[in-house]
């Protein structure tokens, strides 16, 4: 039988390699030309999602002029790295803020205390930056995380969104 | 006293008398072969990195000078500012000699190829014999690297070297075989010269031959055995660091491109536009013009096609590469050889009796 013999096996040996990288050969050129897949970052920023947790901020009214925060302190509470620290003193029946302090470098981006706040006074903005050369300035106090806002912010979750190619 | 005198002036007559000529004809064309050689490095390293990268649909090295240019340059920079570290129980003198011996002969090749019409240092008659004599002396080096590195894996990486570059290095000297036989000179300005229709039409065999014998002998993917990361933790050079590092991975370099600017000579033309005897006046004007543009485009369309093939291709094993020398290469440029003698001789007549 000759499908079987030596030579027959070199031979097709021979072309079945030259056929294989004949269709290697064809996939990496046709790669070579197509749209790269890699983001340059600092100049093309990706659209964010809807549903983006970033920074914390702490909320203000714009119609009071004052903070939302009741000072219930279930936020610190909640958080999973108690990073949340907050100080506060009581006044005719009304417990009023005058420390909050969270570190941004432990903050883990949760979300839980935005969901569990009672007041809406807080609120995951987009911003994402916030590396830093110095640890100390990874303490966010309460004017750095302020944010005026008309509404407070009592989360409802926004229907997912299908990524944008 | 009259014996020192004669021998004082026959000592002068040796001596040439227009020491300037030495300067202009030997001195300056040899620094400039080498500052264009070794500058081109950098952009060789360069275009590897992003053709790579667009094979891999990634951008590469872009940030630094335009579209990364300048990479290289600050990649050589740390290299250079790194510390030497040289192993207890090294051979000293073989560890510090082997990046010179594998840097050399990349180096003293290009004398011998004509980069342009009547830019070459020195055409010899047996142009091709010497270069390839000269440029399989790197193969010395690294197994020099590998012995001295005191390392078992960088021994390993040594001795596939010289296995790899004695099965390779026959099917990569007979693949010229034809050209000579065609041109009647091993010349590389002659060959050139005589090549109004590439030779990549005439011996596409040979040239396919060539490529894979030269991918072999500079230790590239498929064939880059002696430096495999994965297996011999990039073998010879592994106890490297610094500047001696940089000088192998040089080496490496100049040897690829020293193949692709021998490529371009014996298969593309050289340093001769295409079909430049259609032309007339233009094409002798095109070659004699811009006789190194020409060359070192067709010296990167060939580095080009060895980075399409790093891109492509696994590694082969060891036994598959052997084989793959002696059972397939070696017979088909015995059959190149043949048929183009047999061409060759019909052509000048020995059949008509």
């Amino acid at each position: 039988m000759a499908t079987s013999s030596s030579t027959y096996r070199y031979f097709k040996n021979f072309f079945d390699g030259i056929y294989g990288l004949y269709l290697g050969f064809k996939l990496t050129l046709k790669y070579i030309f197509k749209p790269k897949v890699t983001e340059l970052y600092p100049e093309n920023k990706r659209v964010l999602p809807q549903r983006f947790r970033g920074r914390l901020a702490f909320l203000f009214s714009n119609k009071t002029g004052k903070m939302l925060c009741i000072g219930c302190g279930a936020c610190s509470k909640v958080c999973p790295p108690q990073t949340i620290f907050m100080e506060t003193h009581k006044e005719d029946k009304k417990l009023i803020v005058d420390k909050y302090e969270i570190n941004i470098g432990e903050c883990i981006s949760c979300g839980n205390c935005v969901e569990v706040c009672p007041a809406g006074a807080l609120e995951m903005t987009k911003e994402f930056e916030t590396a830093s050369f110095d640890q100390d300035t990874l303490f966010y106090d309460m004017n750095k995380l302020r944010k005026w806002v008309d509404e407070p912010n009592m989360y409802v979750p926004p229907l997912p969104e299908k990524p944008k190619k | 006293m009259n014996l020192i005198v004669e021998l004082y002036t026959k000592l002068l007559n040796l001596i040439p008398l227009e020491p300037v000529k030495i300067v202009t004809n030997i001195l300056i064309p040899t620094l400039a072969v080498i500052v264009v050689i070794l500058f081109n490095v950098f952009i060789l390293i360069w275009w590897e990195r992003r053709l790579i990268a667009f094979i891999q649909v990634r951008l590469g090295p872009n940030r630094l000078g335009p579209a990364g240019l300048i990479q290289t340059f600050a990649d050589a920079l740390k290299v250079m500012l790194k510390e030497h570290i040289i192993p207890k129980n090294v051979n000293i003198i073989l560890f510090a000699l082997a990046p010179i011996v594998m840097f050399a002969p990349g180096l003293i090749v290009y004398t011998f190829i004509p980069m342009g019409q009547g830019f070459i240092v020195s055409d010899l008659k047996v142009g091709i014999f010497i270069i390839l004599a000269i440029a399989s002396l790197t193969t010395l080096g690294i197994l020099m690297a590998g012995w001295a590195s005191n390392n078992k894996y960088s021994l390993i990486g040594g001795m596939r070297v010289v296995a790899q570059a004695i099965s390779y290095e026959i099917p990569l000297l007979l693949s010229m075989v034809g050209i000579i036989l065609l041109t009647g000179s091993m010349s590389t300005v002659d060959i050139v010269e005589k090549q109004n229709i590439w030779n990549i039409i005439t011996q596409p065999l040979a040239f396919l031959i060539f490529f894979i014998c030269a991918l072999a002998e500079v230790n590239r993917i498929p064939f880059d055995l002696p430096e495999a990361e994965s297996e011999l933790v990039s073998g010879f050079n592994t106890e490297y660091s610094g500047f001696m590092f940089a000088s192998f991975f040089l080496a490496e370099y100049v040897n690829t491109f020293t193949l692709g600017a021998l490529g371009a000579t014996l298969f593309l033309g050289g340093w001769r536009f295409p079909l430049d005897f259609l032309l007339g006046d233009v094409g002798i004007q095109l070659t004699a013009q811009l006789g190194f543009l020409w060359f070192y485009i067709k010296a990167m369309f060939f580095f080009s096609m060895v980075i399409w093939v790093r891109g492509t291709l696994p590694r082969v094993r060891m036994d598959q590469l052997m084989g793959f020398a002696w059972k397939y290469l070696i017979p088909l440029v015995l059959l190149n050889i043949f048929v183009t003698g047999t061409v060759a001789a019909w052509f000048q007549g020995f059949f008509k009796v």
